[in-house]
């Protein structure tokens, strides 16, 4: 007997559709007593990765509830996979990690996944493989006959995570995935969402920590008091069109003061330097070069292990951008002419021609980045054009440097294999209009606006011609700071 | 060799395939070597005649002489009867053996000597749990700790002072043991990969992980260990065997009950409340997936618990059957020669450890009786005009209305009043009590057993009177009875002897020291004695006729105040069945009432909380045990006032409680505990009544908690 769904308006490709959500919640007396969430309309599509923002008791929670079947939608129409939330079938293909990890206490890990996987059916042999690549990839193997009660906070949020994954969904709710979990944590949380968008998962991320969010979602809802207040991608709700940055080595007070001069020139007075200032480290990046160091050094640690591998059964087919990356990475795979050579050598090698794409490469990306983008007007055209250029070398630059890290962390573990270029680290897609992953060291400059391209060429000096290079000397300097 | 490296080369030997097989193949011949050599044993002894059988006692019985104690104290002195045994009578008997006779219930009482039931199942259980813990892999891990065990306990055992600890240790360590082991066995029927088994795989995980479960299991192991230790051994064996049965199976399932209730509601609730259901219930489990897994994790976790300690009840009972009872110096061995088989052995073995069908007298006045009811009536007439209400009403209506109240009121006192005074026998007077249904008894010669309870004067306990039975019309016995308590008399078979100046020869019952010597001279050849059995003494109706007489009727002695029966003071029981398969079916009616308690309670926590759930479900669960008493107690509950008029909330009462007596009226006549401590039967046929009853009413709660649990919003609890 065929299934009844929701007809609801939604493109062919909506994995979720929710129409005027409206939840209120009733008192003993059945009297209104607060809403939650009212008349919130949006959609994802499959293989997005949608943030649901807003601060808290804006009703991100709530939203997901309604979405998962553990409350009723007062009123309003909400389907998932075409089908009403609180439907079994629906369920086989939802992975779902809540913003607390509710886990039975007095399971050890691997009972915990075991007994969630047998709630999806799954038999014995594809369960046991699963379990141990999902321990793995969370880092709790060491830990996995340890009762859950016993956990940290850190480490029960892991093992929530494994099981939201454990059935491969097609669908994955994180609500505040990062809570609880330390900055390296939080780190391969968030390289697991964007590895996992673009392995075509489509996900749902709630969270009101927006620094963790906006590295990784594609588009999002801001939610307050139960209403949408913004809705849109990353690039039209965070993009200043009225400022312009431009980063470069170390300047002294003169050159400075010339620049300022310069503008004022140009603009006839109405532009001037606004801030002149020295680009901090982030915490977070201090934060994990210690780590990394203490890792190389072999530092012993009784939590969780930060060096997992994705789950393979997560990784599924190949994915849009896959071939940019092995065409990356193609001339470290090669033994190359020069024969044979020691893992650490092949390692140290991978790592110095990952920094270093071939130039063909390198046009390449260039001749995509130029393309101009829809909407894009004259005047900031050849800005936008070198506007991509630099976000284009910036894309490459950031693939690099991710390369890089990669290569010497491989290094430095003495393994033979070659560096794969940034098959873990967030990869931009070109052809899907993704922002480019934001490296350690920041966000990539814009264009400027009302500045043309001979300043630029004129403030970088040399530097600019590399730049068919420009970005990958930039890209180059950020990986090297990494 | 580190002892880290022992264990873990220890732990790959018990694991390997080729010590599984050749561990159980061990453990199977050792088994059929102890029963084989037990045996032997056994047959030898018999044939040496130590084992105290009918043949045995026989073979002893070299000039038997009348042991001069009677229990027939109302043979004045002089009359003949059968206490004078002739010496060479006798040894004739018994050279010729009494197996010679047709004694079927002396010889099935004497044959329970030699039964070596109980051994093959103890041996099949223990050797059924070893095999389990070689296959899961365990077995040298077990071992290891038995060893440990019984190293600190057997030693204590050998010593006064802690020899009671010892047997305690011991005992709780086997139980602990075969409770680990069915629970693994359990663990692995539940472990398919679909939602149901898994939840109720989880539910068994919990049951031994979270303390509240886990404390009562532990009681109810140290309870059944502790049990054999505060049975009196001055009392009569009968005795005691009753109240291990009573205490240990009534305790058992008490705290097994009380256990399910407890963390049924809490594996429900308590899930709710921390949220961990969440996880659960947006994976792709229905709501009738859950409900069914959690409800088969608790009834999989009372069929082991329920499972370990019957057998560690029927094994100890087994155990003190082979005791000595009472007057024995050995199992079955009487300590008075003249003797085949003391009463207190008599009495254990054909009405404790049986299972007996009891008869009752059809009630001697039905309240809807024509007469009876036209006598009331003419009763009300006559009062009307003393009745306040009947003499305040205005009109025909409110006259019509009183009346029927009266009516009401007085029928029931009325035939309470006239069923009490049919029962009565007057000092010197009889009357009979007529029993139906015995065609079994009849066509199978069993043993009858009449059972009688009378109250007299103001039931005072060390006062006795003298009862006169005839049986069937065919002899009469005299009792020496107490007041107030019950009494048997094993009325078939019988030998009757004529007696001069009397009717009716007189009876002596098997549990007469006589009894074997009459026989003895019946074999002889002697005429004037008569052998009956039920089939002589029951009508071709299968009825048969008791008549009681307040005195001695030979002696014409009468008791000073007449003797009052209760409804449930006379009845004939006979054997339909084995103790043993009785013992099974009481323990399969008590999962039963397990399981439909463990969906109560569930049902009961898919919309209320932890503690009102919990207060709920007991309530239920101790209205239904008690739904006997109620029944007896609205009996005499009156919800007029004095006025004559209708107290509404003892009516309220009336109602409610009237509806809980009906409704658990199947639960509490199966009354499976009564019926195993009584020795009476528990057929199958009511088995099955008992399970379709509680199963549909089990099944109506688990069709209401899924319809519940379906529309509950699982992220509000209590309000939030």
């Amino acid at each position: 007997m065929a299934r009844r769904g929701f007809t609801t308006r939604g493109s062919g490709q909506s994995v979720v559709v929710c129409q005027g959500l409206i939840k209120t919640f009733k008192d003993f007396w059945m009297r209104d007593r607060a809403r939650a969430v009212d008349g919130v309309t949006f959609e994802i599509n499959r293989g997005e990765v949608f943030g649901l923002l807003g601060p808290n008791g804006s009703g991100k929670s709530t939203t997901i509830k309604v979405l998962l079947g553990l409350l009723r939608a007062t009123k309003g129409r909400v389907a998932v996979f075409g089908l009403p939330p609180s439907d079994v079938e629906t369920k086989k293909r939802i992975g779902y990690l809540p913003e607390e990890s509710f886990l039975y206490p007095f399971l050890n890990a691997r009972e915990t996944l075991d007994y969630y996987a047998k709630l999806f059916e799954i038999d014995h042999r594809t369960r046991s493989k699963r379990i141990d690549e999902l321990l793995d990839m969370v880092g709790l193997k060491s830990a996995q006959f340890r009762q859950v009660r016993e956990y940290s906070k850190g480490m029960q949020r892991r093992i929530g995570l494994a099981q939201a994954l454990i059935n491969d969904p097609e669908l994955l709710i994180l609500d505040e995935p990062t809570s609880g979990l330390d900055p390296i944590g939080t780190k391969q949380v968030k390289d697991l969402i964007i590895e996992l968008g673009r392995r075509g998962k489509t996900i749902l991320l709630s969270s009101h920590l927006l620094a963790d969010v906006e590295d990784c979602v594609s588009r999002m809802v801001i939610l307050y008091g139960g209403k949408i207040r913004a809705e849109g991608t990353c690039e039209q709700l965070l993009e200043s069109t009225s400022r312009t940055t431009i980063e470069t080595e170390t300047l002294d007070d003169a050159t400075v003061a010339e620049i300022d001069g310069l503008i004022r020139r140009r603009s006839g007075g109405d532009h001037s330097v606004l801030r002149v200032s020295r680009p901090r480290q982030r915490l977070e990046d201090l934060f994990l070069d210690i780590v990394e160091k203490a890792r190389a050094e072999m530092a012993p640690t009784s939590g969780a292990r930060h060096d997992g591998q994705t789950a393979s059964f997560l990784l599924g087919g190949p994915v849009v951008g896959d071939d940019l990356i092995s065409s990356l990475t193609s001339d470290v795979e090669e033994p190359g002419a020069a024969g044979p050579m020691a893992p650490m050598q092949e390692a140290r090698v991978g790592a110095a021609r990952a920094a270093e794409p071939s130039e063909e490469m390198i046009s390449s990306l260039l001749r995509d980045a130029s393309r101009p983008r829809d909407g894009d007007e004259g005047g900031e055209s050849r800005g936008g054009e070198d506007g991509e250029r630099g976000d284009g070398a910036d894309e490459l630059g950031a693939v690099a440097s991710v390369a890089a890290r990669d290569a010497a962390a491989r290094a430095r573990d003495g393994r033979a294999d070659v560096v794969k270029g940034p098959a873990a680290a967030p990869a931009p897609n070109p052809a899907r209009g993704l922002p480019p992953a934001r490296s350690a060291a920041g966000k990539p400059p814009a264009a400027p606006a009302n500045v043309d391209d001979d300043l630029i060429r004129n403030l970088l000096g040399d530097k600019g011609d590399k730049g068919d290079g420009t970005a990958g000397g930039a890209g180059g300097a950020q990986g090297s700071r990494t | 060799m580190k002892w880290r490296d022992v264990i873990a080369r220890a732990d790959r030997i018990q694991k390997s395939r080729a010590f599984k097989i050749a561990a159980s193949v061990v453990v199977v011949a050792a088994a059929i070597a102890v029963f084989s050599v037990y045996a032997v044993q056994r047959g030898l002894e018999a044939t040496e005649g130590t084992l105290g059988s009918g043949a045995g006692i026989a073979a002893r019985a070299d000039g038997a002489q009348a042991s001069g104690a009677t229990p027939n104290p109302g043979l004045a002195d002089g009359q003949a009867g059968p206490a004078a045994v002739d010496e060479e009578a006798a040894a004739l008997g018994a050279s010729a053996g009494v197996a010679g006779t047709t004694k079927r219930a002396m010889d099935r009482v004497l044959a329970g000597r030699e039964d070596m039931t109980s051994l093959a199942v103890g041996l099949a259980v223990v050797s059924g749990l070893t095999i389990v813990v070689i296959w899961l892999g365990l077995f040298l891990t077990h071992l290891a700790i038995a060893v440990v065990i019984v190293g600190i306990a057997y030693p204590m055992t050998q010593f006064r002072p802690v020899r009671t600890y010892g047997s305690m240790l011991l005992g709780v360590a086997a139980l602990a043991w075969a409770f680990n082991v069915g629970l693994a066995v359990v663990r692995l029927l539940y472990s398919g990969s679909n939602p149901v088994l898994s939840v109720a795989r989880n539910v068994l995980s919990e049951a031994v992980r979270l303390k509240l479960s886990l404390v009562f299991i532990l009681l109810l192991m140290f309870l059944l260990a502790t049990l054999p230790m505060l049975l009196d051994p001055q009392t009569p064996l009968r005795y005691r065997v009753q109240a291990f049965l009573q205490y240990s199976t009534g305790g058992a399932f008490w705290l097994i009950a009380v256990l399910t209730l407890l963390f049924s509601v809490s594996t429900v609730t308590l899930e709710q409340r921390s949220k961990i259901i969440w996880q659960t219930m947006t994976k792709p489990v229905a709501a009738w997936q859950y409900i069914l897994g959690k409800w088969l994790g608790v009834v999989g976790l009372n069929a082991v618990l329920l499972l370990v300690c019957s057998a560690g009840v029927f094994l100890f009972t087994e155990y003190l059957r082979s005791t000595p009872a009472m007057g024995e110096v050995a199992a079955y061995v009487p300590e008075n020669r003249g003797e085949r088989i003391t009463e207190d052995r008599l009495i254990l073995e054909t009405q404790v450890l049986q299972a007996r069908v009891s008869v009752l007298p059809p009630p001697d006045l039905s309240p809807d009786d024509p007469e009876f009811q036209a006598a009331v009536r003419d009763y009300i007439v006559g009062i009307q005009n003393t009745d306040p209400v009947f003499k305040a009403a205005e009109n025909d209506v409110q006259r019509r209305a009183a009346l029927d109240a009266l009516y009401e009121r007085m029928h029931e006192e009325l035939y309470q009043s006239q069923v009490t005074k049919l029962r009565s026998i007057e000092p010197g007077q009889g009357r009979p009590f007529v029993f139906e249904g015995l065609r079994y008894a009849a066509s199978n010669s069993e043993p009858l057993i009449l059972r009688y309870k009378f109250d007299a004067g103001s039931n005072q306990p060390d006062e006795s009177y003298r009862v006169t039975l005839v049986v069937g019309d065919r002899y009469f016995l005299v009792r020496e009875a107490s007041i107030g308590m019950f009494h048997a008399v094993p009325i078939a078979p019988v030998i009757v002897v004529p007696l001069p100046g009397s009717s009716r020869p007189f009876g002596v019952t098997v549990d007469d020291p006589q009894f074997a010597d009459l026989e003895a001279m019946m074999e002889a050849g002697a005429t004037e004695i008569e052998y009956l059995e039920a089939g002589d003494l029951i009508g071709p109706e299968g009825t048969l006729q008791v008549d009681i007489a307040n005195g001695e009727v030979t002696t014409r002695y009468t008791n000073p105040d007449p003797m009052t029966f209760p409804p449930d003071g006379v009845e004939i029981s006979y054997p339909h069945g084995g103790y043993r398969g009785n013992f099974v079916r009481v323990v399969l009616v008590l999962w039963v009432k397990l399981a439909f308690l463990a969906m109560l309670a569930i049902a009961a926590s898919t919309f209320l909380s932890f503690p009102v759930a919990c207060m709920v479900a007991m309530a239920t669960f101790l209205a239904a045990e008690s739904s006997g008493f109620l029944t007896v107690a609205l009996e005499t509950f009156n919800y007029h006032d004095q006025e004559n008029q209708v107290v509404l909330a003892k009516y309220v009462i009336f109602t409610v409680a009237s509806a809980v007596a009906g409704l658990f009226g199947v639960y509490h006549d199966l009354d499976p505990i009564g019926r195993i401590v009584d020795g009476r039967l528990l057929a199958w046929s009511s088995v099955a009544v008992g399970v379709g009853v509680l199963g549909g009413l089990t099944g109506v709660l688990y069709a209401a908690a899924v319809l519940v649990f379906r529309r509950r919003e699982l992220a509000t609890y209590s309000g939030q």
